[in-house]
């Protein structure tokens, strides 16, 4: 796509917005798009390296429907709760449009929760059976909304967006966070503490946030546009979770397995522990773990940027970038690893040598490999 | 990270950005990324947040050629990061409370 061509995109996306809005939205994103091209990137590369018309209109959209509608007072909405015995099914999944999923785990609890508010925008269907307990979430078309000026429902940081006007002042009251009230603009899901079903979230341009939570069962998280974050869970089996153009970050998880693909953002792992092997896939954007123990293969694998390893012990491991640095310290005995690593126009200080029996293979270009052993 | 959180996180990093210099939007991305993530689309609205609250001034100038917009912190800016350090002197108490002992 030329510059010319997603501008007169982004113009078409955002009809309906006041002329002097729209022309500083473009201004912005033709001086973004410039400047990246002055420092180096093709036309190509720069419109390549924006996000999506659909993702900046939407942002754009809802920031002018908050503004629009900041003086009236929000509708209080359709609010459910769903409340099911967690035996009852096998599966818990959530398949929304652009809504934010939460998914929370409550000590003493032996029930499936399900939260949400029906904005005019949103249709929820609930299915169940033995096999699975499905909530269903899609939203209207925008036409069909976009007529009757409302933001809800519309994306799903509206909400916080509204809640983030009302605390213009920054700190002191974001304590008042700490007492979660869930926004419109989430489906928030408690589980027990430890689920015995699986776990299948799958939402689009919002994110998706696990915490808490201990499973016997797989739990597959799917996203665009928006990160996963999960942070204290314990599951027995595989963790996948899946975007684009945003950040996966994990912490405290400790897991069978771990598969993480995101583009364009970033993949961090903060005492995560995997008995059997993690493999992250990104493209530009870094892949870093800390303090991270891998029982089997470590696979990461990205593109224009870094890999790092910070006091974190694996198996084989296999690292591939490119114009980005391979670094951090691993844990383990230089002697444990046989080590086949390249890089081009940098210094390679791991080297290349043989003997140990875990494969070692790191690859970059145009970047340092700064990768040591603690010993 | 909870947005409206990172939300007042994202405006005071940009003013502080800002009090080293006027800036333009590609440098504000490249740099507020480095302590935390922000998209070219996430940056747009707390510009405008921040010109509208009187944080920020927006000018522009000729640069190779075409026209760029620069953004330059204000006094009220300056006291917004004042403010925001006092206001986390704060959160930082709740926090370090809800760590004790954990």
């Amino acid at each position: 796509m030329t510059r010319e061509q997603f501008l007169n995109e982004l113009k078409a996306a955002l009809a309906g917005l006041k002329e002097e809005e729209l022309e500083g939205v473009l201004a912005y994103y033709a001086e973004m798009i410039d400047d990246r091209m002055e420092a180096g990137m093709t036309e190509e590369a720069a419109i390549k390296a924006m996000e999506p018309v659909s993702v900046i209109a939407g942002r754009v959209l809802e920031e002018a429907g908050v503004a629009e509608t900041r003086e009236k007072p929000r509708d209080k909405g359709n609010w459910q709760e769903i409340r099911r015995p967690a035996e009852a099914s096998k599966e818990v999944r959530i398949q929304a449009e652009g809504k934010r999923v939460r998914v929370i785990a409550q000590e003493d609890c032996n029930e499936i929760v399900l939260r949400y508010c029906i904005g005019s925008a949103d249709i929820f269907r609930l299915h169940e059976d033995e096999s699975a307990l499905v909530l269903e979430h899609k939203l209207r078309p925008v036409s069909s909304f976009a007529n009757e000026k409302s933001p809800e429902g519309f994306s799903l940081d509206t909400i916080l967006n509204s809640m983030g006007k009302l605390l213009s002042s920054l700190g002191g009251r974001i304590v008042s966070g700490v007492s979660y009230e869930a926004p419109e603009n989430e489906i928030e899901v408690t589980l027990p503490k430890t689920y015995c079903g699986e776990l299948n979230v799958s939402t689009s341009n919002a994110r998706i946030s696990l915490e808490g939570l201990t499973a016997t069962q797989p739990i597959k998280l799917t996203t665009s546009n928006a990160r996963i974050t999960a942070d204290d869970v314990n599951c027995a089996g595989q963790v996948v979770c899946t975007t684009s153009n945003s950040r996966i970050a994990l912490g405290d998880v400790n897991a069978h397995a771990l598969r993480l693909i995101t583009s364009n953002g970033r993949v961090e792992l903060d005492d995560v522990l995997a008995r059997d092997g993690v493999e992250a896939v990104n493209s530009n954007g870094g892949i870093k773990l800390t303090d991270c123990e891998i029982g089997g293969a470590l696979h990461a694998a990205t593109s224009n940027g870094a890999i790092e390893l910070d006091d974190s012990s694996c198996g084989d491991i296999t690292l591939k970038t490119s114009n980005g640095v391979i670094g951090g310290i691993l844990k383990g005995k230089r002697e444990e690893y046989t080590v086949s690593s390249s890089t081009s126009n940098a210094n390679n200080l791991l080297g290349n040598f043989s003997g140990g029996e875990k494969q070692l293979r790191a690859v970059t270009s145009n970047a340092p490999i700064t990768l040591k052993f603690a010993e | 990270m909870d947005a409206q959180m990172k939300r007042g996180l994202i405006e005071a990093c940009i003013l502080k950005l800002l009090t080293q210099g006027d800036s333009y939007g590609y440098q504000l991305v490249r740099e507020a990324e480095e302590v935390l993530s922000i998209s070219e689309s996430t940056l747009y609205p707390v510009l405008r947040r921040l010109e509208t609250a009187g944080a920020l001034t927006v000018y522009t100038m000729e640069h190779n050629g075409r026209l760029r917009k620069y953004y330059a912190i204000t006094d009220t800016g300056r006291r917004k990061i004042a403010d925001f350090l006092t206001e986390w002197e704060d959160v930082m108490k709740v926090y370090d409370f809800i760590r004790r002992d954990v």
